[in-house]
């Protein structure tokens, strides 16, 4: 379903990655390591055309990214940023912020999907009244990612979806990304519970992406 | 009642105050003070002028002519006040003042008015001068706060359209902030007159003999005039910013986005 093939990943005149390949299956699961400012985030983002900077194809579901409405690729392939933006008011309007865009006109959120979500994340129904902003990191973490979740993309972009969160409570997410989740998942993670349990495992050393292991 | 240019003159001895103020104190404000004042008479001079050939010669040519040289003059202050490429902005100022104008204008004209003739330069410049003079300002505050808010809140803007909102949905909170924020003083003011102040306009006919009715009158539809025109031309403003501001991919381009860094 997910094709990428780089020639060249670039931030400004720098080259961050050469000869990348990855290949991801319908509701496939990859991780993603390496260390900061190496090049996670802006591979991430060739498939969701936030970055641009690079030389090559990415194909989705057979199509090329660049050839795409942006609209139509964003809202299959929802990216979840490690510290994301929620919205103003309480969690419940954050909650509904996406299905206001034209996209997702034909679509609601539906409340018994959002009970399982808060659920599988350890986080009570009352938080949906609380204000954006009085939410700790890994509330908001959470948060964002049910969000994502609700609006059941065919790919999730996760970026350190772990990095605010308790183990026990990671412990649980992680289960529930792979397990539950029927979307592809990419995603980064430097947390080695999560880089273990997922069946693809993919680490940039220099300017190389070199897979760890497979199952 | 006419000012004759020797009690002119001698009002400049009041500026014997603020002069005297300003050394006591040490503000350090005379120079600058007394510069404000050469510049300002230079300017009225000529501006007098000009106006006194307009109302001479009264032609469409000349008055549409002078019309369009204010706008040019009102495009210019935008760019200088606001920290982007004035290429890219040129079109987005432009356009809506242009626009607002070729709206509001004609209606004053040939609706609500009726002057003799209609294309009058003495009724037509000075209350273009306050739609236009208006319309400047708002429009150069709403897109300075629209440009900086959206680069202090870029990650809202790259959340939004990472789940699938166009540029327009995800700076519609933006948006809607710069076109309150042009037009809530503007509302206030409205409420105010009359019992704060007298406007300047209102005064000025009032001073020059016309009866309070008609200044009144006139008052009341500059008012509406300036508020339609602003609310209009930071509208039209904003969106043309909006859609000129992302490239295909919906990223900012580069040059609005860093415009202040380096």
């Amino acid at each position: 379903m997910i094709e990428i093939r780089l020639e060249r990943l670039y931030h400004d005149e720098r080259t961050l990655l050469r000869d990348v390949e990855i290949s991801i299956p319908e509701g496939g699961k990859v991780v993603l390591s390496g260390e900061t400012g190496s090049g996670k985030t802006s591979l991430l983002h060739t498939l969701n055309r936030m970055n641009m900077g690079w030389n090559g194809v990415v194909r989705f579901h057979g199509n090329d990214v660049r050839e795409m409405n942006p609209v139509e690729l964003r809202h299959r392939v929802i990216e979840v940023m490690q510290e994301p933006f929620l919205g103003r008011g309480k969690v419940r309007d954050a909650m509904q912020i996406p299905f206001q865009f034209k996209v997702n006109h034909d679509r609601s959120l539906d409340p018994d999907r959002l009970l399982l979500l808060l659920k599988s994340f350890s986080l009570p129904e009352s938080i949906m009244d609380q204000s954006v902003d009085k939410l700790s990191g890994g509330e908001k973490q959470r948060i964002a990612m049910v969000r994502a979740m609700l609006l059941e993309p065919d790919v999730l972009l996760l970026d350190e979806p772990s990095s605010a969160l308790d183990r026990e409570i990671s412990k649980k997410v992680l289960d529930f990304v792979l397990n539950k989740c029927s979307a592809a998942v990419l995603c980064i993670s430097h947390d080695p519970v999560w880089q273990d349990a997922f069946p693809i495992h993919y680490t940039i050393e220099g300017d190389r992406l070199v897979r760890v292991k497979e199952i | 009642m006419d000012i004759n240019w020797i009690g002119l003159g001698l009002s400049a001895l009041l500026l014997i105050i603020p002069i005297i103020i300003s050394r006591l104190k040490k503000l350090n404000l005379v120079g600058t003070l007394l510069k404000a004042f050469a510049r300002m008479v230079i300017q009225l001079a000529m501006i007098g002028l000009v106006l006194e050939y307009l109302f001479k010669w009264n032609t469409p040519a000349s008055t549409i002519g002078w019309m369009l040289i204010m706008i040019g003059a009102a495009v210019h202050t935008i760019i200088s006040r606001l920290d982007i490429n004035w290429r890219f902005l040129l079109p987005v100022i432009v356009f809506p003042l242009l626009a607002s104008s070729l709206i509001v204008m004609p209606f004053v004209i040939y609706v609500v008015v009726r002057p003799e003739p209609m294309l009058d330069a003495r009724f037509l410049i000075p209350i273009f001068g306050m739609v236009l003079g208006n319309s400047m300002n708002s429009t150069a505050l709403a897109l300075e706060r629209f440009h900086s808010d959206i680069r202090s809140s870029w990650k809202e803007y790259y959340t939004y359209i990472s789940m699938g909102a166009t540029p327009r949905e995800a700076t519609f909170g933006f948006c809607q902030k710069a076109l309150k924020m042009s037009m809530m003083p503007r509302i206030m003011n409205i409420s105010a007159i009359g019992i704060i102040a007298l406007p300047g306009m209102m005064s000025g006919q009032i001073l020059s003999g016309a009866s309070p009715v008609t200044a009144i009158k006139y008052q009341i539809m500059i008012m509406i005039a300036i508020i339609t025109a602003v609310t209009l031309t930071v509208f039209l403003a904003l969106r043309l910013f909006t859609a000129r501001m992302f490239d295909e991919h919906y990223l900012p381009l580069p040059e609005v986005m860093d415009s202040e860094e380096s």
